[in-house]
């Protein structure tokens, strides 16, 4: 058991966001949040990386409480790749993989080859070798998101946390990203991903975990807990669940 | 097979960048110790630098004369502008990555209104406040730690409110100057007038012995830091995923940017823009990655400095406070920079 979440509560002020999520993940699992805007599940996931502190239940990691580990163990062993944001300075995309490596690197002035390789390597798995010179801050919205997913990649962690990493790529990188991180499942790491998409979820997940209404509604393999009537409970009548060619699909509702 | 060619040639030149400018500090110091009052050559400087006796009987009144003025007078000022050029480039560029800003000065906290407070005491009540730089170096340590209170908000160290308490704490004490001014004789006023523009008039090399074992092994320590103000300068959160604690690490650069400006102040008055352009300036030559540009801050603080007061000393037969010129040069770089290149 790779992470463990139990009876986690949170709220701001005196409004609670999420309360009593308990839920465990596993080596090599991919496993999905969904819910709709609002529902609590960027905020799960700072809650997760420490960058809040959650007002009930605990969070440990390979069985241990994850608040005795420090912020550089937990470098190394989770990474996190944030929504798309601008920065403030012009870094250019190869020292932004590069910062990836942070945790790994002990002379920062004498960074050896194998840290500059491992950046390579993950800006070639995202095929974005051809953006490497440029500023971080002149690329387009899809294009730094694929810069955090690369350097998250160059950071070489068990657990990968994404936070709606598709959400502005196009078709093909969408594609891109999803068969990357099957690749990660397949070398037997983690990967916790928040998205809007369902049948992304129904396609490559092998779990989902579904918040609604402040609590987690739905575990499971996503063929078997996104049912009609769960779909429905979460984004409303207007969406139906059909079979295409032997796969599940999420469409709108005619009429 | 991946080789790694591009950054490793970057680096190289960014390297190479840096030794250059090394040289050129070389270069117009010993020109800024032959330019003053009393012209002396090139040779004579090196000649009197090196202690280097000459062959004529004839020049050695003159030698004697080159000696002192070359390492009594211009050497010490040399050194300490070359200090605080180093000190207040550093602290600017620690506070605009710590803030995410590029607009912050050293200046930021209320550490210059402390100081002048301070200094302002020491001139008008100078009975009960012994000496200008320690009283202005206390009081500038004071509105830092003042600003800091306020500007920490359960445990977190909030960007915004930071600086707002700055500008409050700022403006607080700069009344308080004011104050000072109004109850002060013509004499202590036109001392405070000159304190609050700065200059390097009190060089000596006591100010130096002073100041160098703390603001060298400070800087020191800052780029030793480099690569974490890197991470730190993309966002707090991030910085954390990536494994810098960025609380911690804020705190402690933010110390020593403390420490460094308010030294300076207390010791050569508000010299004002260097901290503001010089970072900025050595982000737009050699990229934001701190581990070049805090060396490159320091020699270009250093080098403006030493232009900046050369130009003070001679351009009239007084001397001009180097706060004037600095802001003079300083402005239309802003305005530039505005028009251009903001972020």
């Amino acid at each position: 058991m790779l992470l463990k979440v139990d009876q986690l509560g949170f709220q701001y002020d005196s409004q609670p966001v999420f309360q009593d999520v308990s839920f465990t993940l596993n080596e090599g699992e991919l496993c999905a949040i969904l819910g709709i805007n609002g529902s609590g599940k960027s905020t799960l996931f700072k809650c997760i990386m420490g960058f809040l502190h959650a007002k009930s239940g605990s969070i440990s990691f390979e069985g241990k409480e994850k608040n005795l580990y420090k912020i550089s163990e937990i470098a190394k062993k989770i990474a996190y790749v944030p929504q798309d944001h601008p920065i403030t300075f012009p870094y250019l995309v190869r020292e932004m993989v590069l910062m990836g490596r942070t945790v790994h690197i002990s002379n920062y002035f004498k960074i050896s080859d194998d840290h500059y390789l491992k950046a390579e390597e993950a800006l070639q798995a995202l095929s974005l070798e051809g953006l490497a010179d440029k500023p971080f801050n002149q690329l387009s919205g899809g294009q730094r998101q694929m810069v955090l997913i690369a350097r998250a990649l160059a950071q070489q962690t068990t657990l990968m946390l994404l936070d709606e990493p598709t959400s502005s790529l196009d078709f093909k990188n969408q594609l891109l990203i999803w068969h990357i991180l099957l690749q990660l499942k397949k070398e037997g790491k983690s990967v916790l991903v928040c998205t809007h998409d369902p049948n992304h979820v129904l396609w490559f997940c092998d779990r989902v975990l579904i918040l609604d209404n402040k609590r987690l509604i739905a575990d499971g393999p996503p063929k078997e807990v996104m049912t009609e009537q769960v779909l429905q409970q979460i984004y409303g009548p207007m969406c139906t669940l059909e079979t295409i060619a032997e796969k599940k699909m999420v469409l709108p509702r005619k009429n | 097979m991946l080789k790694v060619i591009a950054p490793k040639k970057n680096n190289k030149r960014k390297k190479l960048l840096l030794f250059l400018l090394v040289l050129m500090v070389v270069l117009t110091s010993l020109i800024s110790l032959s330019i003053g009052p009393y012209d002396l050559s090139v040779r004579e400087v090196f000649q009197a630098i090196f202690q280097i006796k000459s062959q004529q009987f004839s020049d050695f009144e003159r030698e004697k004369l080159a000696r002192l003025i070359v390492w009594e007078i211009r050497m010490p000022r040399i050194i300490l502008a070359a200090l605080v050029g180093t000190a207040l480039s550093i602290s600017g560029n620690i506070f605009q990555s710590c803030f995410r800003n590029p607009l912050v000065e050293p200046y930021i906290l209320g550490v210059s209104s402390g100081a002048a407070f301070g200094a302002s005491m020491a001139i008008v009540f100078p009975a009960i406040f012994y000496s200008i730089p320690i009283s202005a170096f206390l009081f500038a340590g004071l509105t830092v730690l003042l600003t800091l209170s306020l500007g920490v908000i359960r445990g977190q160290i909030q960007t915004l409110s930071l600086i707002l308490a700055g500008v409050v704490i700022g403006s607080f004490f700069s009344s308080l100057v004011s104050i000072l001014k109004y109850i002060s004789n013509d004499s202590a006023l036109r001392e405070i007038v000159f304190w609050l523009l700065g200059g390097f008039y009190h060089s000596g090399w006591n100010e130096i012995y002073l100041l160098a074992p703390i603001i060298i092994p400070v800087s020191g320590f800052v780029w030793f830091l480099a690569w974490k103000l890197n991470i730190i300068s993309i966002g707090d959160e991030e910085a954390k995923s990536l494994g810098v604690d960025p609380k911690k690490n804020k705190v402690i650069l933010i110390l020593c940017a403390t420490v460094l400006t308010s030294l300076s102040v207390a010791y050569v008055g508000i010299i004002a823009w260097v901290g503001l352009m010089v970072p900025h300036a050595a982000r737009m030559i050699i990229g934001p990655d701190n581990r070049f540009v805090i060396p490159l801050s320091a020699l270009i603080g250093t080098l403006f400095l030493l232009f900046c007061d050369t130009l003070a000393r001679n351009i009239v037969t007084g001397e001009i406070p180097i706060g004037i010129l600095t802001s003079i040069l300083g402005a239309p770089y802003l305005i530039y920079l505005l028009r251009t290149k903001i972020v």
